[in-house]
């Protein structure tokens, strides 16, 4: 089967379309250095006394229902626990009352990546990472597909899932419409050790550098999310070894939307030229298959034409021999005719002679 | 035998299945063992629906915040997607590559693709919290630095170009000659675009996780992700069709014609050599990728060892059998292998979903399915072995329509 | 056909069957070797466990160091086994009757190939030979000595001749230093005893071998061990005598320790070389040695190894002699425990002073503390004396606490904090308790006390950033909204409260339980974490 030339300009329509399509996969190699005037969060662990006021207030700010055990209620920090659909925040004790140097706390939550991977996960643009330093959701569009939470390295993002008929992703918000308004998050309200200071993500840093050398004994010479992930809006500083206070320090500095970046790339490059390959491999196949036929066709046909000159030579032949046995017949007929005719002729009187 | 001359011939000239060419199944009785246990499987599966979708997904699955993917992604749609493969991967080899003589696996992997792409979108509709909304990345808020946009694009316009490959046959059961013979014309652009689209989406499949490697094990995250599952699929495919083809012509035999018998034995020799070539390329990148990422301690760990499985119990084996198999010339190795082979794509896809994603996470919070997730997912693929069975004992997929004596 | 089909079968079955067992056999040894390394036990320590090795150079690979325990072979009962008895078995004697405490050698002159034979023939000698014929067979194959992953670790701890354990010595040799103490004299190219000359041993015996000086190792053990074995029950003569930690410091040592008398002074003015006084720009520092001396353990704290004053080898400028430190950063340098204010910045750190000092900027040496120490006499005077130095007793500070000068209304008795009481009541802060508590613990140290004689520096404790005097600014004065641009490191006042009095009462193990500052008003005030 032949293709026709409308089935051809339309492949070569198809292939420039999906070449020219907008996979604005961002070049995003960590040159994105955030928002100039954002917000951002600094967390001092070494301040956090596990009190649990900010998962209270995080609560109540965001008009989260009760929770099962009232946020006075300690022995919760017995276990780990993980962000959920309905706390967006809690604290963890990572180091018992009894061990040497007593209790470790920190406060764990939503870090607004400078470029976050639930972001570029999402295919349908439900997070934003907001001038404010904030990574939002918009539940209006979300479909429930939860990419977004396998793409968090942070294990952050949770879902409702026993909401049958609207089930949304739940994680910090940063309080973005508090923060709008030029209020501060509830959690770093409530605080009352002020572990948590609230500012431009520039100034917290040096705040961080500057209360990193004022007391080089008390803390760990590394500020946690400065380039983590490829930066984040929490940043933490701790009195111990991050990965002691569940910070994971293999993250490694790459943001998550390079990770994919290369592949989507190779899109267009795929829509471009597989038609190309493919289409000339079919004609390739097509003109292979049409002077298979003509050989064979041609070789048919050499073949009906030798086979007729050898019977049209044989022919000839037999005719030849049928007439030169005919005369040869016809001959030895006269012949013999003439012999009998001899034979036949009364013989004349003898004469003496 | 069929002749290319476009003309209609008298039924005499063919012989006929043994369903008389009718196009209807022979009378039997209807509680048969398949139908009776189909038949409870979807009963389980309409409540398994009801309790889904009163009680949202948490009712039924053991999914959770740790581990959001589970065996509907794991199997359901990336299994599901990986064995369809054999759609384009035997409509390529036909139609570009010009391997006629497997013309008559075409209509039986299309179909076997275009089901097992409709199914995934089925378990699509359970799995994704509002399935109304799935339309939405197209036409309200694309979201295109997502891998998963491309996927879905892809996985979209692919079941359209599989609906239009497949169309012939029902068309032809109905009668439809003119619109037939429209959509035949279409054949090779339709492939052109099912191999370009299958390469992007069964590719970027893998490269979904590209943005997980702190929760993927690294034998099994790398940068080549997406190459890995695309070739993998292709060889997935060809398996399936075997597999598939096998047990087709066993269960269905009524439908088969002699020349699609006969053709069958090409096919399943021809793509035993084609996946054997395949897992062994396959073998031969996945060690690169260990090499690449420095990753041989690991091999000696736990995990390095269930990897060790995966490689030499079912890719290298199947590819080394595959051959055993094509010289001794023995179907039954073969059949065994291409099972084999298919439960080894199984494995990789379950293995990157969910055994050794959040391989950091201790081991009483990792995932475990509940049984209603694996009910839910029997149920999927009973409702595609019923529509299956359905086509296949009706429309011309394991023989030629004696009226369509063009078809290939 | 049926045939063929069944010897298919069965041939298939059996190719399936054997790939399976080799398959299982690879991972069934996999989780052997996986569970045979998770058994293995962390090494155990042992004090006498000496490592024999020679270094690997790259192309020559050696085998693993050999592992050799000490105490079992000094615990055997070697007369029936050797010839020599007890150490000398392995340990020949010099000239003058001290033992060799290298193995069967008086030095280490031999080159390799000797040395190893050495070793091979007199261990595998014994081990094979009279141990052998005694019942007790040692190790004579290669990887039983070299082990490669041996399940004992070394575990020497470094030990320290304290001043205490030198006082005993002292005692046991009558006051005399001549058995311990020498040094070599270039001349006659011998040990001599030099009065006034006693240093540290470290002074001339290092790590490695210098100059035919043995290793610190090598010097001790010949002088401690020989001296112990020549007098029984003098000391200890085996490793885990004194390299096992716990044990060398349960030794008794007197108490109080007695003085180390070398010569030095009581009270010194510390001041540059005389040469040097005229550059001095600070005025010189009466140093009191003799208390100071309790507050370490060996005179080389301060002193270095050479146990030589600082203007010795610290010159104003700094010189090679004095590792280029030039004198006031030897007095200055923080961080380190040999510096006058390195070692203060540690006592700091105690719990009765954390409260306060754990929230002073590290290196933060205020100017006004200058002249706690150099309150002696200025450069002008100490040039004008002419090589005499005047006494520096007069010049010493105070040693106790000045009383209060603040008085009455000047010094509320108790202050009610109510500035953000919310959800818990007004906190009743008991001042004068506090402040009486404060000062009782400065007045129980010396150096606190030196530092903190007048009265209005434990004030700025927490009165901080702002200057002393009787009406200190209320802290809401500089302490308003958090996070203000303009001083991100003041924390808002309801911060500032809880990070002043909770950090001082974490630091100084004081209740830091919410309800101890103030009452709880309603069920929704939280509670700390870190409460029993």
């Amino acid at each position: 089967m032949s293709i026709s030339r409308r089935s051809f300009l339309q492949i070569l329509g198809l292939a420039s379309a999906g070449a020219a399509l907008p996979t604005t996969a961002q070049a995003a190699h960590g040159e994105f250095a955030g928002y100039p005037d954002s917000f951002a969060v600094l967390h001092d662990q070494t301040l956090c006394v596990g009190c649990r006021s900010c998962e209270a207030a995080c609560n109540e700010v965001n008009n989260l229902p009760a929770p099962d055990r009232p946020f006075t209620d300690l022995t919760v920090l017995d276990e780990m626990r993980r962000t959920s659909a309905g706390a967006y925040t809690v604290v963890n004790r990572y180091r018992d009352a009894d061990e040497p140097g007593g209790p470790i706390f920190r406060k764990l939550q939503c870090n607004h990546c400078l470029e976050p991977a639930c972001a570029s996960a999402c295919f349908v643009g439900a997070f934003t990472k907001t001038p404010e330093g904030a990574v939002i959701y918009n539940p209006s569009v979300c479909v429930g597909c939860r990419y977004c939470i396998v793409a968090c390295p942070f294990n952050v993002p949770a879902y409702q899932y026993h909401n049958a008929a609207n089930p949304v992703v739940t994680k910090c918000t940063m309080c973005y419409p508090r923060v709008k308004e030029g209020l501060l998050p509830g959690c770093v309200e409530a605080c009352p050790m002020e572990a948590l200071s609230f500012g431009k993500r520039r100034d917290l840093l040096h705040l961080a550098r500057e209360r990193i050398l004022r007391h080089p004994d008390r803390y760990v010479d590394h500020i946690y999310g400065e380039l983590e992930m490829g930066g984040t809006s929490w940043l933490y500083i701790t009195g111990v070894r991050p990965e002691k206070v569940g910070l994971r320090e293999d993250l490694g500095e790459t943001p998550a939307p390079e990770f994919t970046s290369g592949a989507l790339g190779a899109v267009p490059m795929v829509v471009g030229l597989w038609p190309v390959l493919l289409t000339g491999l079919y004609a390739i196949n097509k003109r292979r298959e049409a002077v298979q036929k003509r050989n064979l066709t041609e070789a048919v046909e050499q073949a009906i034409g030798e086979t007729q000159a050898a019977a049209d030579r044989k022919a000839a032949q037999t005719a030849e021999k049928f007439k030169k046995d005919k005369e040869a017949a016809v001959e030895k007929a006269i012949q013999k005719a003439l012999k009998e005719a001899e034979a036949a002729r009364p013989k004349p009187p003898e004469e003496d002679a | 035998m069929s002749t290319d001359t476009g003309t209609v011939t008298t039924p005499e000239a063919a012989p006929l299945p043994a369903d008389g060419g009718s196009g209807t199944p022979p009378r039997r009785g209807i509680l048969t063992p398949f139908n009776v246990i189909a038949g409870l499987i979807i009963l389980l599966g309409a409540w398994l629906t009801w309790q889904r979708f009163t009680g949202g997904l948490g009712a039924i699955s053991h999914l959770s915040n740790n581990q959001p993917w589970g065996v509907w992604i794991g199997f359901d749609l990336l299994t599901g997607v990986a064995l369809a493969a054999g759609g384009y991967t035997t409509a390529a080899a036909v139609y570009l590559f010009g391997q006629k003589q497997y013309h008559a696996a075409v209509r039986p992997a299309v179909l076997t693709g275009f089901l097992g792409y409709a199914l995934v979108v089925f378990a699509l509709l359970y799995d994704v919290g509002r399935p109304l909304r799935l339309p939405y990345p197209f036409v309200i808020s694309p979201g295109v630095t997502s891998v998963m946009f491309e996927v879905g694009a892809c996985v979209a316009l692919y079941l359209t170009v599989l609906f239009l490959e497949f169309s012939p046959a029902p068309l032809e059961w109905l009668g439809w000659t003119r619109l037939r013979n429209f959509m035949i014309k279409l054949t090779i652009p339709l492939t052109i675009f099912g191999v370009v689209l299958s390469t992007l989406h069964q590719s970027s499949l893998g490269a979904m996780f590209l943005i997980t490697p702190a929760k993927l094990h690294p034998l099994w995250y790398s940068n080549y992700l997406p190459v890995f599952f695309f070739v993998s699929s292709i060889a997935a495919g060809m398996a399936m069709v075997i597999f598939e083809g096998t047990l087709s012509h066993s269960i269905f035999r009524r439908q088969v014609d002699p020349a699609h018998e006969e053709e069958h034995h090409a096919v399943i020799f021809g793509f035993a050599k084609a996946t054997s070539l395949v897992l062994m390329g396959y073998f031969g990148i996945k060690v690169v990728g260990v090499a690449v990422s420095n990753n041989w301690h690991l091999l000696g760990t736990r995990y390095g060892l269930w990897f060790l499985l995966e490689m030499l119990g079912f890719v290298a084996l199947p590819a080394f059998l595959f051959g055993v198999g094509v010289r001794e010339k023995k179907l039954g190795l073969i059949r065994f292998t291409a099972l084999l082979t298919v439960l080894g794509i199984v494995l990789n896809r379950l293995n990157v979903a969910i055994i050794c994603f959040n391989y950091r996470l201790p081991a009483a919070q990792r995932y475990v399915p509940s049984w209603k997730e694996i009910g839910l997912s029997v149920f999927i693929v009973t409702v595609g072995l019923v529509a299956f069975r359905f086509i296949v004992t009706r429309m011309p997929i394991l023989h030629d329509d004696p009226a369509y004596k063009d078809a290939h | 056909m049926a045939v063929e089909k069944a010897d298919e079968k069965r041939q298939v079955r059996w190719l399936g069957i054997v790939a399976l067992l080799v398959v299982a056999a690879v991972l069934g040894l996999g989780f052997l070797i996986l569970d045979a390394r998770a058994q293995r036990k962390p090494a155990e320590p042992r004090t006498d466990l000496i490592s024999l090795e020679y270094p690997v150079t790259p192309g020559h690979p050696e085998r693993a160091p050999s592992v050799f325990l000490h105490q079992p072979h000094a615990d055997l009962d070697t007369t029936s086994i050797l010839a020599g008895e007890g150490c000398r078995s392995c340990h020949p004697a010099r000239e003058d009757g001290a033992l060799s405490f290298r193995f069967m050698r008086l030095n280490d002159e031999l080159p390799r190939p000797e040395m190893v034979d050495l070793y091979h023939d007199r261990c595998i000698g014994c081990h094979t030979g009279p141990a052998a014929q005694a019942g007790r067979r040692g190790p004579d194959g290669c990887g039983q000595c070299h082990v490669r992953r041996p399940e004992v670790a070394a575990a020497q701890a470094n030990v320290v001749m304290d001043l205490g354990l030198h006082a005993r010595h002292v005692k046991a040799f009558d006051g005399k230093c001549e058995p311990c103490h020498h040094v070599f004299d270039e001349a006659t190219q011998k040990l001599v005893y030099m009065k006034g000359k006693e240093s540290s041993c470290r002074d001339c015996h290092g790590a490695t071998v210098v100059d035919a000086r043995p290793t610190l190792r090598t010097a001790c053990h010949a002088a401690c061990v020989n001296c112990h074995l020549e007098h029984p029950h003098s000391g200890p003569t085996s490793c885990v005598g004194c390299h096992d930690l716990a044990r060398f410091l349960a030794y008794k040592r007197p108490d109080p320790v007695p003085r180390l008398e070398r010569g030095q002074p009581d009270v010194v003015l510390v001041h540059a070389a005389v040469e040097d006084i005229p550059q001095m720009e600070q005025p010189s520092v009466p140093f009191d040695h003799r208390s100071h001396e309790r507050d370490v353990n060996t005179c080389r704290v301060c002193h270095h190894e050479k146990l030589l004053a600082c203007r010795e080898c610290h010159t104003l400028a700094g010189e090679e002699r004095g590792g280029h430190v030039p004198l006031a950063v030897a007095y200055h340098a923080q961080g380190v425990d040999h510096s006058c204010v390195g070692c203060h910045e540690t006592r700091k750190a105690a719990v009765d002073c954390a409260g306060c000092h754990s929230f002073l900027p590290h290196f933060a040496l205020a100017p006004v503390f200058c002249q706690r120490c150099h309150s002696g006499p200025p450069p002008a005077e100490l040039a004008a004396t002419g090589g005499t130095m005047p006494s520096a007793a007069a010049y010493l500070g105070p040693r106790s606490l000045a009383p209060l000068t603040f008085t009455g209304d000047q010094f509320p008795d108790s202050v009610t904090i109510d500035r953000l009481a919310d959800k818990y009541a007004p906190a009743v802060f008991p001042h004068r308790k506090v402040v009486d508590k404060l000062r009782a613990g400065i007045a129980a140290s010396p150096l606190a006390t030196h530092f903190h004689a007048e009265d209005d520096l434990a004030c700025t404790g927490c009165h901080h950033h702002s200057p002393v005097g009787a009406r200190p600014p209320a802290c809401s004065n500089c302490h308003g909204q958090p996070f203000q641009p303009v001083n991100m490191n003041a924390p808002g006042l309801y911060g500032a409260f809880h990070q002043q009095c909770l950090g001082c009462h974490e630091r100084m193990h004081k209740p830091t339980d919410c309800t101890y500052c103030h009452a709880a008003r309603s069920d929704q005030a939280v509670a700390r974490a870190d409460q029993p």
